[in-house]
């Protein structure tokens, strides 16, 4: 390649990243006029969005999470859906399903009535709150980007992504998601009680006489335009070799595993954790003006991207250790490639 | 052969950082390899100075000259030693450690936060074609290798040699060893030239010439060549060729006796060998073998019979000689022959004794035994019979003896080897320490007259309603199967505080 030649490829990918950069602050701004604080959770929502996945956010009730996924939708102009689950609730009710309806002629034919589930943006609030059965129906949308209903199936338009909330603390008559699910969403975001000073800015726009109005700041176009350029940010092997590591690092009997993953670890994480990690930090190097994603980046979205993928064992749940000490152990345990003295 | 890229591209800029790098991470190497190697250096002093111990220990109390060295000599080897050993681990280590060009780049990207931009930007360039974000990547790569290459880095941290207690305990206890050793040396070197002093004025001067008291006099007693001379030019002048040739002598002398030792063990080597052959060998082709041997062996049994008898051990004639006592008091379980167990009382009907010029290697080895003090057999010295091994009394209701314990003797002590060792010699009644089972539980239900009570059931009208909190509800319930597997889990997690063990163990 010449240097022009050469020249002219970075400035490409400089514009990229200009432009990922520019719509994401842009989107962060418009979210965060509605949502105080948070800075973590919408940088981890706005990440998935940007990387094509899925977020489940976790927190106790009345923290905001089903305002955020909302005002994302609006800032972001797409198809947003709501989708309330409850134990009594059906795939056919998500999914859709095929209805009667009467014609012109007075005669009456089936029709395929879509569900909620087909949408660029679905909220599904209180996701443990459905059946196992229902809650399968979404791994189809999630994975395949597809929904089959009887004999059709439905692709669904891009960017699709499923934003999940489900509330830790009323554990009775809800359903825990299974591994296969949890697997299939790129981050788990803890929604924590805003901070003291939080607070007053809370109750100043949740209160007051104006109301705020999220103005649509991109559209499904840009979202998708901005993940192919998030896609083409470069790895090199030394970040990739750190992902698998601290992939490897949550499986129990594995040689990058501390003492502590095989206490009280039964299942570690899947190669998906270490796509999550690639991914996740290509959007990190983005936003902070590189080119190429470092072991900081994989390292500073390793606890989202595999908190959830670990799979406690009966000694964890009863000696108390979360999933987010074991993670922080891995992290301290596994040391960036090269660099381990 | 591919020319260098100039100084000023991003290549030579990274060559140049990966080679100062390379010097960083070597004398970092080297630190680490001493400070490992360090560790080791007391305790192989420690070693140093035991061996040496022993050997002076061993040259006081037996005569030999296993250490011959000196003071300073000896000082030298228990300090060098060590530092010599601590010195080569080190080289070699240090020779073993390659440096790896992006461990190098590594450093810098470390050390100056540049987010792996060196390394990044390293593997980009040595690729052919480039995607847009790889040009962007080397671009940005760039200024920082520049950037880099004008920073002058302090040498990679290392904790200082950790020198634990333990360590340095060993050093003082290296250093005890070694004076101890010395202080022994000296005093045993002292203790000999008083002896030979009190030797060499006790002797007229005319017969401390004589070759023959020399060699009958011990070892620490017999004039040394060096002193003696000394004392020669004094007292008796001795021609200056018979000065030369006692040593000589003396050392033909011991050069004769080490070969006869040598010849002997080697003969006894060779008898242990064969007798290790017929050891493999078993059951029928285990006696063809014997028989085969035994004409093999015929020259030097006859060599054997020519040459006086050995002092056979007293017998009483009432007592039964048990050839098979005799031989498998030693626990043998050869091939051709028959163990010590519980098979010896047949033996004592049908085997008729050895003759003797038929254990010309035997004897060695029980010569050898007795002189080891071992218990095979223990009656041979007490001029007894051998016992008999037999655990069960005998049929005909003979007289009962104490050593039918099976144990090769009398006594609680046990005194053989092989099967009859392995019985129980006193007979114990089957017998269990322990709780009893308590079994299932059993319920009696007795006969008994039911009694009548009066009823005095509430109407549900009269129920007053609910003026009080529930209070808290438990939720879900333990499955029955479970609950008791809990409980045990937690009440073993409380008491002893253990760690529980892995679930999918």
């Amino acid at each position: 390649m010449t240097d022009s030649n050469a020249a002219a490829a970075a400035d490409r990918a400089r514009a990229g990243a200009d432009e990922f950069s520019e719509v994401f602050n842009r989107v962060k701004s418009q979210v965060s006029r509605l949502i105080v604080g948070q800075d973590e959770v919408i940088d981890g929502v706005l990440t998935a969005l940007m990387c094509g996945g899925h977020v489940l956010l976790e927190g106790v009730p009345g923290l905001g999470k089903t305002m955020l996924v909302k005002s994302l939708g609006e800032a972001l102009n797409l198809n947003f859906s709501r989708i309330q689950f409850t134990p009594d609730m059906m795939p056919a009710d998500i999914q859709g399903t095929m209805v009667l309806t009467e014609t012109d002629g007075g005669g009456h034919e089936l029709t395929f009535q879509q569900g909620p589930l087909i949408a660029n943006l679905v909220l599904a609030d209180e996701i443990n709150r459905a059946t196992p059965k229902t809650q399968s129906a979404l791994l189809e949308a999630m994975q395949e980007r597809q929904v089959t209903v009887g004999r059709r199936t439905i692709r669904l338009d891009e960017p699709y992504s499923v934003m999940a909330t489900q509330n830790p603390v009323e554990q009775e008559g809800t359903y825990p998601l299974p591994e296969a699910q949890l697997d299939r969403f790129l981050f788990k975001q803890i929604v924590s009680y805003p901070k003291e000073e939080e607070y007053a800015a809370i109750l100043e726009r949740t209160t007051g006489e104006q109301e705020v109005v999220i103005e649509a700041v991109a559209d499904a176009e840009s979202i998708v335009r901005l993940r192919a350029v998030a896609r083409a940010v470069a790895v090199p092997e030394v970040a990739q070799r750190h992902a698998v590591h601290l992939v490897m690092g949550t499986q129990p009997d594995s040689d990058y595993a501390p003492d502590s993953i095989g206490a009280y670890v039964a299942l570690g994480s899947s190669p998906r954790g270490a796509q999550g990690l690639i991914l996740a930090g290509k959007v990190r190097a983005l936003l902070r003006g590189r080119f190429s994603v470092s072991t900081d980046d994989i390292r500073a979205v390793a606890l989202p991207v595999l908190r959830h993928r670990i799979l406690l064992n009966f000694h964890a749940q009863a000696n108390r250790v979360t999933s987010d000490l074991l993670v922080e152990d891995v992290l301290q345990s596994v040391e960036p490639p090269h660099t381990a003295s | 052969m591919l020319a260098s890229p100039p100084p000023d591209s991003l290549q030579g800029q990274l060559n140049r950082l990966a080679a100062l790098g390379a010097g960083r991470l070597k004398r970092w190497v080297l630190r680490c390899a001493c400070d490992r190697y360090l560790r080791i250096l007391f305790p192989a002093a420690l070693c140093v100075s035991g061996a040496i111990l022993l050997a002076v220990l061993l040259d006081a109390a037996a005569g030999t000259t296993l250490w011959p060295f000196g003071l300073l000599l000896t000082v030298l080897v228990a300090v060098a030693l060590p530092v010599l050993v601590v010195a080569a681990c080190v080289l070699l280590e240090f020779a073993r450690h390659r440096a790896d060009r992006r461990m190098c780049l590594a450093l810098y990207d470390r050390d100056l936060g540049l987010k792996d931009r060196l390394q990044a930007a390293d593997q980009y360039l040595a690729k052919a074609q480039r995607t847009d974000f790889e040009e962007a990547a080397v671009e940005d790569a760039r200024g920082h290798a520049g950037a880099a290459l004008e920073r002058k880095l302090p040498p990679l941290e290392i904790r200082p040699p950790d020198l634990m207690p333990p360590h340095r305990r060993l050093g003082a206890l290296a250093a005890v060893l070694l004076a101890a050793a010395l202080w022994i040396g000296q005093y045993s070197a002292s203790q000999a030239s008083v002896s030979e002093t009190m030797v060499a004025e006790a002797i007229p001067g005319d017969l401390r010439e004589d070759s023959n008291l020399t060699q009958v006099l011990p070892d620490p007693l017999r004039p040394r060549p060096a002193s003696l001379a000394a004392r020669r030019n004094t007292e008796v002048e001795v021609p200056r060729s018979e000065q030369g040739s006692r040593p000589g002598e003396m050392e033909t002398r011991e050069f004769s006796t080490q070969r006869q030792s040598t010849d002997r063990s080697a003969a006894g080597s060779d008898a242990r060998r064969s007798n290790q052959a017929r050891q493999a060998q078993s059951g029928a082709s285990g006696q063809r073998a014997e028989q085969q041997e035994q004409d093999e062996n015929e020259p030097r049994r006859r060599e054997a019979r020519k040459q006086p008898p050995k002092e056979p051990p007293r017998e009483q004639p009432d007592q039964p000689k048990e050839a098979a006592g005799l031989k498998g008091g030693k626990g043998e379980m050869s091939g051709g022959r028959m163990a010590a167990s519980d098979h010896a009382s047949a033996q004592d009907k049908t085997q008729q004794p050895e003759p003797e010029g038929d254990s010309d290697y035997g004897d060695e080895e029980e010569d050898e035994e007795q002189k080891a003090g071992s218990a095979s057999k223990p009656l041979i010295n007490q001029r007894k019979a051998p016992v008999n091994r037999s655990l069960t009394p005998s049929a005909d209701g003979g007289e009962e003896r104490d050593d039918l314990n099976g144990r090769g003797g009398p006594g609680g002590l046990k005194k053989t080897r092989g099967v009859a060792a392995m019985l129980l010699g006193v007979p114990l009644p089957d017998y269990l320490q322990g709780k009893v089972n308590p079994g299932r539980m059993k319920i009696q239900s007795e006969q008994g007259r039911a009694e009548e009570h009066a009823a005095d059931a509430a109407l549900a009208r009269e129920r007053p309603a609910r003026d009080a909190a529930v209070g808290h509800t438990l939720h879900r319930e333990i499955p029955p199967l479970s609950r008791d597997v809990v409980r045990n889990y937690f009440i073993a997690q409380r008491t002893n505080g253990e760690q529980a063990p892995k679930e999918n163990e």
